[in-house]
């Protein structure tokens, strides 16, 4: 039986609301809304750049979809999108991963924030793989680089999961929680906020948050370098499908294997 | 962030009981997605649904021990907090 891409989009999104109104009596309503505007901010921009780095796309199949441009027109298959990325992708990562950053935070309590985002990383992880291979057969999104596959769903794909929590993780873990700073990051802050930001116990929500966003753009290019360092490694090793589709945006580097039959 | 903005402003009953039924919810969230796992197309590589729904049991492993005990570490730490009144 096919599912529609809705209705993924309304799970997420009934979910999205279950959920966050349970984190703001765990967390409190400002971390949770620091953790919610992060969520878009980190996964909004990870994903869009993934999209126009031709890696996936959401929107190629939307013809396909019962309501796509038919009864509804100009209708894309999801409800909304956040440019090419669509919102419930964003609020999906959200109602998983702050889950996965309460379940570690108890069983690991005072532990390395390393540690405990690896948790959470690799619980996340594990939910995907199974979330991943039923959108791939209902097409709602697609994979369309080379790499290794497993069950139609790439390995760079989990390997982007992790990082994504792990460092998001330990960002909200050491900012909105333990309120402290990163030593490589306090000369810069130092200049930008004009304060000391390795103490942030006696700063008001708002600019904890702001730091929080700071040091989140801080830790993109940190991300972005660990993904493609480890995703790269597996392609080259395993790599056994060479970019089955045209992409949306297609990808200069492997053009022949990517017009492949 | 000041005292007053950073800690949840529920008694601990409230919060434990939230972590329980965003534990419930995200268990909710695995059996539909199984469910849909059941009923949809087999998997690139599967011939029929039962290995869907087999492969999500397996890779879900790490994720349901972990939901598991975190279920009860939180019921635990429920029972030592009395409810109020």
């Amino acid at each position: 039986m096919r599912l529609e891409s809705w209705v993924l989009d309304s799970v997420l999104y009934i979910f999205f609301v279950l959920i966050l109104r349970e984190a703001r009596v765990v967390f409190g309503r400002e971390r949770t809304g620091i953790f919610l505007w992060g969520s878009i901010l980190w996964t909004g921009i990870i994903e869009n750049l993934m999209v126009c780095l031709s890696g996936y796309d959401y929107f190629a199949y939307a013809n396909y979809y019962r309501f796509g441009g038919r009864v509804i027109e100009g209708y894309a298959g999801w409800f909304a999108f956040l440019l090419f990325v669509p919102l419930c992708i964003c609020l999906g990562w959200f109602l998983l991963s702050l889950p996965a950053f309460v379940i570690s935070d108890r069983l690991l309590g005072n532990r390395s924030i390393w540690l405990k985002a690896s948790l959470a990383s690799v619980t996340l992880v594990s939910f995907d793989m199974l979330l991943d291979p039923i959108s791939v057969v209902n097409e709602w999104w697609r994979w369309t680089s080379p790499g290794f596959y497993l069950r139609g769903v790439t390995v760079s794909n989990y390997i982007g999961w992790f990082f994504l929590l792990f460092f998001f993780g330990a960002v909200f873990e050491r900012t909105v929680i333990q309120l402290k700073g990163f030593g490589w990051l306090a000369g810069v802050e130092r200049r930008i906020f004009r304060a000391d930001t390795s103490d942030l116990s006696a700063v008001g929500h708002r600019a904890v948050g702001r730091i929080f966003y700071f040091r989140l753009m801080a830790f993109l290019p940190v991300f972005l370098v660990s993904c493609m360092a480890v995703s790269t490694v597996v392609t080259l090793l395993f790599a056994n499908n060479w970019g089955p589709f045209d992409s949306v945006f297609p990808n200069a580097v492997f053009p022949q294997q990517i017009n492949q039959p | 962030m000041k005292p007053e903005a950073s800690v949840p402003r529920c008694e601990p009953r409230a919060v434990l009981l939230a972590k329980l039924r965003i534990a419930l919810f995200l268990f909710l969230l695995f059996l539909i997605h199984i469910l849909e796992a059941c009923f949809t197309f087999p998997f690139k590589g599967h011939e029929t649904t039962v290995q869907n729904v087999l492969y999500g049991l397996v890779v879900t492993a790490p994720f349901n021990a972990v939901l598991l005990v975190f279920i009860l570490a939180t019921w635990k730490d429920l029972s030592t907090v009395a409810p109020k009144g």
